[in-house]
Formats: C-alpha cells, structure tokens, sequence
C-alpha cells in the first residue's frame, strides 16, 4: 500500500525492490538452511508466542504519547497524567492507553541517527541500517518464520490497514512474505465458486498434483516449488475461512473499539490472535504533522486510544497477554522544536517506543532524554536493541545467525544487545 | 474470421462507451457523501454593494497620543529618579571601594616600615649576639668587663603586627573585590537605565510630534504607510494579542503557560502566571479593567489589569480539551468561551458562575463572539460551520457556510482547515472569518490563505478574499477596521505576511511582509495602529498613521546616504 507522507517521500517499496526482494525470496527456497531451524520453531510453536505491531505510520510524537515534557519549550500545550504505572506518566492525549500502563513499557532513549521514512522504517522494522548488496528480513517475515508452525494452515504475518510487500520476507521465502488485508477486508476468493462443487475441485486439485509432480521429476526448480506451495497456501487459506470472517463482531464489541478503520482493524487483529496468526501488524496512519501537530495529533491519538487500550485489556483478559508481545511503533519520532506551522518534524536523534505482554516487564521504563527532550541522556539504543529485546521477550535467542546460501548472517545485530530493564 | 473480429471490436468499443456512460452518470447521480465538504460557494458579490468611503478621519487618535505623551513625560521622570538612584547608589560603592584602597595602601605602608624594623632589630640582634660572642673570648682571655647592650624593639611583637597587617590587607581586598564586581553591575545597571531614559526622552519627543500632527489635522490611517514603530520580546512565540481599551497595554498569550502585559510605551513587561498551557484567545472588558482568558487546558481565568502583578480572580475548568474561543458580551455581563468539546458555555462576568451551555456544534469549536448588538452570539467550528445564537433564547438561529476554510484531506487521512480569526464589523453589519483554503499537502500546511465576509442581513457570503500572489499559509487571524477603511488579516506558513482589503473585494489592495509568522492581530483603539504576535517570540507593534517629522527626518537622511 503506498503511503504519501506530507515531506513528499512514501514508503520506500520500488517495483524493482518489489522484483528484487521477491526474486530474492523465491531462490533462497532451495539454498536457505535458516528457516528448517524446525526444532526451535516447534518448541515455540507449541509456546504459541505471537506478536502484534501497530505501525503508527508518519512518526507519531513522542512529546504527545510516551516522553511528554509539559510546561517546557518544546513541551506543547499538552498536559501529562498519571498512569496505572506508579511512577510513570504519559501525555494526557492517551487517557485509555495510561490505565494499561501496568502491561507496557516504555523505551525513551532510541537514537536511529534517521529522519527519513523509508530508512527509518526499514531500521525500526529490520534492525539494521540498509545496506547495498543485502536485504534482511522485516519483523513480521521473522517472526513468522521463527515463530510458525511450518505446517500450519495459516500464513505467519498478516498485516491489516498497515500495507506490506512480498519482498519483507527477502530470502525467508515467500511463505512468510505478509498477507496483506487491503482496506482492512478479507481476502478474496476465499469460498469455492458457486458453479464449483468441493467434489469436483477435490478431483481438479488432484490432477493439478499428478501433473505438477511428473513435472517435477524432471525440471524442479525453486520457482515451481513456489508455484506449487502458493496452490497449497491457497487451500489450506480456504479450508481456515473462518479465520477471515470479520461480520461476527458483537456491537459491544464495535462501540468499545470505535465504529472507524482503526477499531475495525483491532477487532480484526484480535480475531487473528486468538485464531492463533503468529504475526499481526496493524496500521494506523497518518502521523506525518509537519503543520499543526498538536490538532492532528488530537484527531489521530483521539481515534488511537481506546480500540489500542480496549485491545490490551481483552488479550489480557482472554489470556492472550502472556504469549503475545505487542509492538507500539514508527519510523521515527517528531522534532522537539515546534515549527512556524505549529508543527513538528522529522526526528530520529531522541525518541519513544511501547511495548508490552509476553517476556515485557509491565511499567517499566528504559532511558531518558533531557528537559527539553532533545537529547538521550541516560540509556540511549537504536533498532539493533530492540532487535535484540524482541527476540528475547519471545523466548529466542538474538545472537543466532541466518544461513542464508549457507552465509552466516547475525539475526539481530551484533553490536547491540537486548534492552535487559524492560525484559522480565 | 476478420468480420467477426470487427464484430468483437465493435462489440466492446459499444459496451466500454456504456459502461463510461454509466460511471459518469453514476458519478454525477451519486449523493454526496456526507463526511465530505461541500464544494466552496462562489462568493455572492453584489448582494448589496459595499460603498467606499474613503479613509475615515480619526479624531480620538488624538486622545491616545496624548495619552502617549502624558505617559512618556511621567515615565521619562519616572525614569530620571531611577537612573539617578542607581547613579547615587554608584558613587556610594565607588567610595567605598575609594576608602578600601586607602586602607589598603595604609596597611601595606604600615608593613613596610613594621618589616624594616624588624630587620634592622633582626640584624642588630645578630651583632649584638656577635659581639657578645667576641667579648665572652676576650673577657675570658684578658678579664674585660662586657659592655650593656642597647634596648631593642620586641621581634615577636613586630612580627605579630606585620602578619594581622597582612591578614587585614587580604580581607579588604577580598572586600573590594566583591565591591568592585557590585560596581561593574551598578554601572552596567546605570548604562541600561540611562538607556531607557533616553529612549523615553525620544519617546516623549516623537508622541509630543504626533500630538502636534493631529491637533493640525484629523489623522487617517493608511495602510500603505504601514511601518513597525515598537517591538517587545518574550521567551516563547507568542499565540494571541490584543491592545487595551484604555491604549495602556499591549497583550499576549504565548506557546507557554505564561501571558504577557507590556506596557505599550515603556515596554515594561508583567508577566501573568495562573494557566498551565497555552492562551489562544482572551476578551477585554469594555468598561472596566478586566480581562478573561481562555487555554488549551480547558481553564478560563479573570485578571485585574490594572494590578501591578495581576493575579486569577477566578480559575475555572470550563472546558474539556482546548478552550479556544473568549468573547465578553458588549454590556459586560457575560462572557462566552467555546472549545474542543464542541460546547460554547455562557457565564457571568462577575459571579464567574455558568448561566447556560450551548450545543449544537459537531465538531472543534474555534471560534466565538458577541455581536456588538448583544443580541447575537456568533461561533464557528473546525469545519467551518457557522451558528448564530439567540442570545435571548439561547437557541441557534441562523446557520452560515465557511466550509470554503476546510478539508478533509483522504490522503493523510486528516480533517484541516477551522475558523482561525473571526470578527464582528463595529457596526455589526458584517462578519468575516479567516483560516485555510484550498489545501493540497494538510500536513505540510499547503494551502491558501483565505479571509471569508459575510453580510450579517442576508447571511451571504460577499468576498471570499486571498492574496494576490502565490503565498501559501493559514490566514490565523482578521480584523475590521474600527471604522469599516478595510479588513486587516496575518498569517503565513514558514514566513509572515499582513493583509488589507477593501470590503467586498477578493484581492488584497495592500500587503506587507513581516518578520516572522503572525498569529493574531488587533488594532489600538486609535485606529491608526496594530498589533501583531508573532512566532519569534516576538510582539510588533505597527503604525498605519501620518509620518510625523523625525521620521520624515529620518527617511531623509537615510536617502543622503
């Protein structure tokens, strides 16, 4: 999904990245030995370890949500309140969001060194740099990848009003490339068409088989492994529909989420953790506030509170909360200093993340920046750090290696290691 | 095999023209959604036309310059006692360090004539030791008897003296230091209010001249004589102005919880301390010295500012989120604030207790005001929904379309725009609203500035005013001249702009680049000048009056060079 940021950059998927990453996923299917790393896999499949992101997309304040500076120069007209937290205060902006601080923690000392959207989205989501000649996988592709049952019937990473592109996965493969929910809707085609009996498409799959396999006796290739995977995909997707019905939601459910596409999409999100999805990454945009920031961010945080709170208080409730690691972030936070537009800019030098359920030490906080919140002064990390505490909070070992074509390559980066305070 | 091709063509060339039909059709049939705001109206020129008086002659002007002047002679005297009580306080200190360094120079005298008496007697000690020394062999070789030494001055006692001269020296220097740092204050001190004084003293002399140029003539106010005559500076940009009804003080609310007064001729600031976040919008009290003001986090609050450090007389949570608009009624009874939680609340000014609430607006309310009638409250919101209000029944009466000044822009999925200035005309027979149009880039602020009037008898739009260039910006604020001359409005985006139009004309007759972004603007009660608050912190203080002779002076030398 593109989307337009107000600086006139959009998230950087090019067609031949698109081409690239793909290519790239679809002939690592026969040199990767990373991804049969099944043992590991298995113990944390029957761990059920999931993970949900909510991408808040454009860079959303930290000065308006985790790190608030009131009454300072840089502070804004907003107040901070008091949280579930004892100790640990919020922007005012999240009302909901403070009485579930008991289940988060928050990260205030990142420095990505990034102002730019489509790097500082690939830092936060891959935990490196970009880097010519190499792609590594993003979040939602390795944890799916990690995480999945390999034979599981559902794909690994879905992602719901947030966009996604094939080449994520890079050489994990195309299975844990995202299914994206455009417009937050089911995918398509899910039931048989109404002239086709289950039957008759038992006995076409069957000859599609026949031939697919005498084909490949004598030209297998990793190209049409990937073909024939996508037929089985299809149908495993089919036969697990259910997964994909949004129309039952109860209307106490749509009032305490909101009747708007954020809502929507945690309700929707929710579903797919309980239907036991390994990877959710839910989108809300756009928090892009070059002009009148605290006015958007109003309008914004107003529609991403509740169903963001709502939805941490039902995982817990359900019991979901133990397994599932949620992931509140964006490419970068916003510029201390308020703009002549009443706006702030891009700024990656000293910013904010949540996070919080499985592995996540509930109220905690991690780093500090100074008064005016220019500056991390206690604690600073990057997207290696984080890397490394996602890894850890979901019970895997981040100094592992990929083998991608049999390279040895660190799964999270080596020089930085896992933000400990935060971590249970 | 050919002909049925061309059949096949034929068929779907027919069938893409039906469905193209169908899409327009559908297109054009289709109700509009109800989220999206309605297209702009085309302004409604000549509903009734507005008639050009001309420049008005503003006799009262003189009243204000020579309130100005009454008040640069009392401060220049005012200022003559400070500046000769800090020169006093000067010369006392430079005595005193005078009478250290005497001290000083006495002691060390005192040590060296102590130190050289304690080296003769040192040495004459050690000759008479010598000597003693020399007799005891004699004595004892040829039996002479030794010869009474001298009396001697004690070496303990001259030792003792020179230390207590020394430790007394070390702490009238450690004195004088302190003492002379104390005086580079004081002069620095002395230099600043000798400053002051002189810009007074030329203050004074420049009123003097503006008072003699209106007891020749009635000014007018021109804006194309437009110039900055004062600037008063704060800590943070500043949000919100208006000047006093009295003349006496120029107002500010900032990006911060503090609000200014400064005195308009001497620049004295007091600051007001009550809020906890930023002031967008306040109202004067037209007979009395009461101001009310309303912040973002939600609390309205009444000042006495006549008070050398007002305080809250009364601090009240009135709304939920932004209070963003204040009007005071024009009898002074009630006041009107509105806010983010889409009420407008009616209050008394003196029980400061809430008489009726408002509803009706969906939406940010951003703005609200009395008509000069009373009869009528006017309010706008976010979208540029306009309500008037009953203000006998409460009820809404009227509704006006600004939708000209919003957008929801689906492609950042954000609602922008909002009724950012709004005035009454003095006579009440027109309105106008300002904010942003025609915006392409929401959150890079990409829009048009846009002043929208409207006639108060017919409730049409008469102008829908934009600048004649290609600016880009928010239109923050509009104001009428008190006597109708035109409609003055400030905005911007990354630089600051001031325009004048005519009534009922599109295009600005008169712009003028600013220094930085202006947010608010208000005219003096003189008509002659305007205040604007600015976003480098800075409030300016503009003149649209007749160039009195210093600054004809002035313009002259500075063409010579």
């Amino acid at each position: 999904m593109r989307c337009d940021y107000a600086c006139g950059t959009h998230e950087g998927l090019s067609r031949r990245s698109f081409i690239g990453g793909a290519s790239a996923g679809a002939l690592s299917m026969l040199g990767f030995n990373g991804m049969t790393e099944v043992q590991a896999s298995k113990k944390l499949a029957s761990q059920q370890k999931q993970v949900v992101v909510f991408w808040l997309s454009g860079g959303v304040s930290q000065l308006e949500t985790w790190d608030p500076k009131p009454g300072t120069e840089t502070g804004g007209p907003f107040l901070s309140i008091p949280t579930s937290a004892p100790g640990v205060q919020i922007s005012e902006l999240l009302p909901h969001t403070a009485q579930q601080m008991h289940h988060l923690a928050l990260v205030r000392g990142i420095n990505t060194k990034e102002n730019d959207h489509g790097k500082g989205g690939y830092i936060m989501q891959t935990g490196r740099k970009k880097q010519p000649g190499f792609a590594f996988p993003y979040l939602g592709s390795t944890f799916s990848s990690h995480l999945s049952s390999p034979d599981s019937p559902l794909p690994g990473y879905i992602s719901v009003g947030a966009g996604g592109s094939s080449s994520e996965s890079t050489f994990l493969g195309p299975r844990h490339a995202p299914l994206v929910l455009s417009g937050g809707r089911a995918p398509s085609n899910l039931e048989l068409h109404k002239s086709m009996q289950p039957d008759r498409d038992q006995m076409r799959r069957k000859l599609r088989n026949k031939i697919s396999r005498r084909f490949e006796q004598k030209r297998k290739t990793a190209h049409t492994e990937v073909y024939n995977e996508s037929f089985d995909q299809a149908a495993a997707l089919m036969s697990k529909r259910d997964v994909f019905d949004f129309s039952k939601f109860s209307d106490k459910d749509v009032e305490r989420y909101g009747k708007h596409d954020f809502g929507r999409h945690c309700l929707m999100a929710r579903q797919l953790i309980e239907k036991g999805v390994t990877f959710v990454k839910v989108g809300h945009t756009n928090y892009d506030t070059h002009s009148e920031n605290f006015n958007f961010h109003i309008e914004q945080l107003g529609e991403f509170d509740k169903p963001f709170a709502t939805f941490i208080s039902d995982l817990y409730d359900r019991g979901l909360l133990e397994h599932t690691l949620i992931i509140c972030m964006c490419e970068f936070g916003r510029t201390p200093r308020i703009n002549s537009r009443i706006g702030r800019d891009h700024w990656g030098t000293a910013w904010s993340v949540a996070l919080g359920g499985t592995g996540i030490k509930g109220g905690a906080v991690s780093g500090k920046t100074n008064e005016t919140g220019t500056k991390v002064i206690d604690r600073e990390v990057n997207g290696g750090h984080l890397f490394h505490t996602y890894y850890q909070a979901v019970g895997l070992d981040s100094t592992e290696e990929f083998y991608p074509n049999g390279q040895p390559i660190a799964k999270a980066d080596p020089k930085a290691e896992p933000i400990k305070e935060i971590l249970v | 095999m050919s002909f049925l091709r061309l059949v096949i063509s034929l068929r779907v060339c027919l069938l893409t023209g039906m469905l193209a039909l169908t899409t327009t059709l559908t297109g054009l049939m289709a109700e509009k959604p109800k989220d999206k705001p309605a297209t702009p109206q085309l302004p409604v020129l000549a509903v009734k036309p507005i008639l050009d008086h001309g420049p008005t002659p503003l006799p009262a002007a003189l009243k204000f310059a020579q309130l100005d002047a009454e008040k640069a002679t009392k401060q220049s005297a005012a200022q003559f006692a400070v500046v000769k009580e800090v020169s006093q306080k000067f010369k006392v200190v430079n005595i005193e360090i005078e009478s250290d360094q005497k001290k000083i120079q006495e002691a060390k005298l005192k040590i060296t004539t102590d130190t050289g008496t304690l080296k003769k007697t040192q040495q004459a000690l050690k000759q008479l030791k010598a000597a003693k020394a020399k007799q005891k062999n004699l004595k004892v070789k040829s039996g002479i008897v030794l010869e009474a030494a001298r009396p001697q001055p004690d070496v303990d006692v001259l030792s003792r003296q020179i230390e207590k001269s020394g430790k007394l020296i070390k702490e009238i220097e450690q004195s004088l230091k302190a003492r002379r740092s104390q005086l580079e204050e004081i002069k620095k001190q002395v230099a600043a209010e000798k400053k002051q004084l002189g810009l007074l003293k030329t203050k004074e002399s420049q009123f003097t001249e503006f008072v003699n140029l209106y007891q020749e003539k009635a000014p007018v106010a021109d804006p194309k004589l437009l110039r900055e005559v004062a600037s008063y500076q704060h800590s943070r940009p500043l949000y919100s102005c208006k000047i006093d009804g009295s003349g006496n003080y120029l107002l500010a609310g900032a990006q911060g919880s503090n609000f200014n007064r400064w005195d308009i001729v001497s620049a004295a600031n007091t600051q007001l301390a009550g809020h906890q976040s930023w002031v967008r919008r306040f109202d004067l009290h037209g007979s009395s010295s009461l101001m009310i003001t309303g912040a973002y986090e939600g609390k309205i609050a009444w000042w006495d500012l006549t008070s050398a450090q007002p305080k809250p007389q009364h601090l009240i949570t009135a709304h939920k989120g932004y209070v963003r608009g204040v009007s005071v009624s024009p009898d002074g009874k009630l006041v009107a604030t509105a806010g983010n939680d889409r009420l407008i609340k009616i209050w008394s000014v003196q029980t400061a207790k809430l008489i009726q609430t408002l509803e009706g607006h969906e939406h940010h309310i951003y703005n609200v005001k009395f008509h000069p009638s009373g009869r009528y409250l006017l309010s706008g919101d976010l979208r540029g929904n306009l309500k008037q209000w009953d203000t006998k029944t409460w009820t809404a009466k009227r509704k006006f379309d600004g939708s000209a000044i919003y957008k929801y822009d689906p492609t950042f999925r954000g609602h922008i725009g909002g009724v950012r200035g709004m005035d009454i005309s003095h006579d009440g027979k027109y309105f106008a609203i300002s904010g942003i149009g025609q915006v392409s880039n929401a959150f890079a602020g990409i829009g048009v500035p846009t002043v929208i009037l409207f006639d108060w008898e017919t409730g049409k739009q008469l102008a829908i005013m934009t600048p004649s260039d290609n600016f880009k910006g928010t239109c923050w604020g509009v104001r009428f001249h008190p006597e109708n001359d035109f409609i003055a409005a400030a905005g911007g985006n990354s630089s600051g702009m001031i325009w004048f139009w005519k009534l009922g004309e599109q295009k600005p007759y008169f712009s003028q680049k600013v220094k930085s972004v202006p947010y608010d603007l208000d005219f003096h009660p003189d008509g002659l000048r305007m205040c604007i608050a600015c976003y480098d912190k800075t409030a300016r203080l503009f003149s649209m009056a007749p160039k009195a002779p210093f600054e004809l002076a002035k313009e002259k030398a500075k063409k010579k060079k």
